[in-house]
């Protein structure tokens, strides 16, 4: 095993070279006298090297035959290689070697941020070293995905805010006693009367031109339609009308909502 | 329990969504007086009440009858009206100030 110290001074404390095994188990680097760069390998040998701790043998561990790094790892499979555990996992796609996290139970990374700031994964090119981000913003909670504008915000009361998430949608009984059975992003439901309902948003559109699409049980010509023309940003009407009866309560209507 | 009010001479009854109730803190009372606040014009006259309704008959001439309860909606405060949307920062800032 080759050891190069370059830069003046002195390393006391340590035998290389001289021990059977070549391994270095204790010895002191002085601290004064290693303030210029130290290379191990400087000859560019295929050995490896390895940093041991009280119980991993390979804490820290340098592939000589490519130099894939691995912590925990005798094989990186890519070049940097983090494991807590093997996964049985024997080779990684090529197109996502740069980085590798493994453990055979829940794995993980984590980024720690200010508490108002944010914490981001970003994608970039020779081009753009900043072309698509997902971060998230610990200001108002939100997981936000960016290409490179907003395109989705995960706000923290569960809302998907984009141009291809429902904003809002409702599963209600019109029957008897009117109730909803599920909803997201209503806050009530109003019965003005026979088939005549309106749907109250929890956080309002941005604007009036949003979509609204309803369907409800039934088997004579029945249809949810808007009841009137205008649509508010904090809530609109639903009319459920039968070809031959006219408004009319059902059992089964659902409404959805898209917009901004 | 329903929030019962007049929609143009019919009586209108408002049902709360059980996830945003969830979200709300308070008696089952105060989250309803906020959802009155939140969804109804402000000025509106109101009653909570836990009357069975499920009797539809005659749906449309039903009307509603001030009682001895009426509540009438009331804004909502700057920081909810935020919350909700109802506002914009911008709008927020001009008012909190």
């Amino acid at each position: 095993m080759a050891i190069v110290i370059n830069g003046s001074g002195t390393v006391t404390g340590i035998s290389v070279g001289g021990l059977p095994d070549d391994i270095v188990d204790s010895g002191t680097l002085a601290s004064d006298a290693l303030d210029s760069a130290v290379t191990i390998n400087d000859s560019g040998a295929d050995v490896d090297f390895r940093v041991e701790s009280d119980t991993d043998a390979y804490a820290l561990f340098v592939q000589g035959s490519d130099g894939n790094v691995g912590f925990g790892e005798d094989t990186p499979l890519g070049k940097i290689h983090i494991k807590t555990a093997d996964s049985g996992t024997s080779a990684v796609h090529a197109n996502a070697n740069e980085l590798i996290v493994e453990g055979n139970a829940h794995s993980g990374i984590t980024i720690l941020s200010g508490s108002t700031s944010n914490g981001t994964i970003a994608f970039g090119h020779s081009g753009n070293n900043f072309q698509s981000y997902m971060t998230f913003n610990h200001n108002d909670d939100a997981l936000i995905f960016a290409n490179p504008s907003e395109r989705l915000r995960i706000t923290n009361d569960g809302r998907g805010l984009s141009q291809f998430t429902a904003k809002a949608w409702i599963n209600f009984n019109g029957t008897g006693t009117v109730a909803i059975r599920d909803s997201h992003n209503c806050s009530s439901l109003t019965d003005n009367g026979t088939g005549d309902y309106t749907v109250s948003f929890t956080n309002s559109m941005a604007n009036v031109n949003y979509a609204v699409s309803g369907i409800c049980n039934g088997a004579n010509y029945e249809a949810v339609t808007l009841n009137g023309t205008t649509l508010s940003t904090s809530s609109y009407n639903l009319w459920v009308w039968s070809k031959d009866v006219g408004a009319q309560d059902m059992e089964q209507i659902h409404s959805l909502v898209f917009g901004d | 329990m329903k929030i019962i009010y007049n929609n143009n001479g019919t009586l209108a009854q408002l049902t709360s969504a059980p996830k945003f109730l969830e979200q709300l803190t308070g008696t089952l009372e105060e989250k309803l007086i906020h959802i009155a606040n939140k969804d109804l014009p402000t000025g509106t006259p109101y009653e909570i009440t836990d009357e069975d309704l499920s009797d539809r008959s005659f749906r449309n001439a039903w009307e509603y009858v001030a009682g001895a309860d009426e509540k009438t909606s009331e804004d909502l405060s700057l920081d909810d009206q935020l919350k909700y949307n109802h506002i914009t920062q911008e709008e927020y800032d001009a008012n909190a100030g």
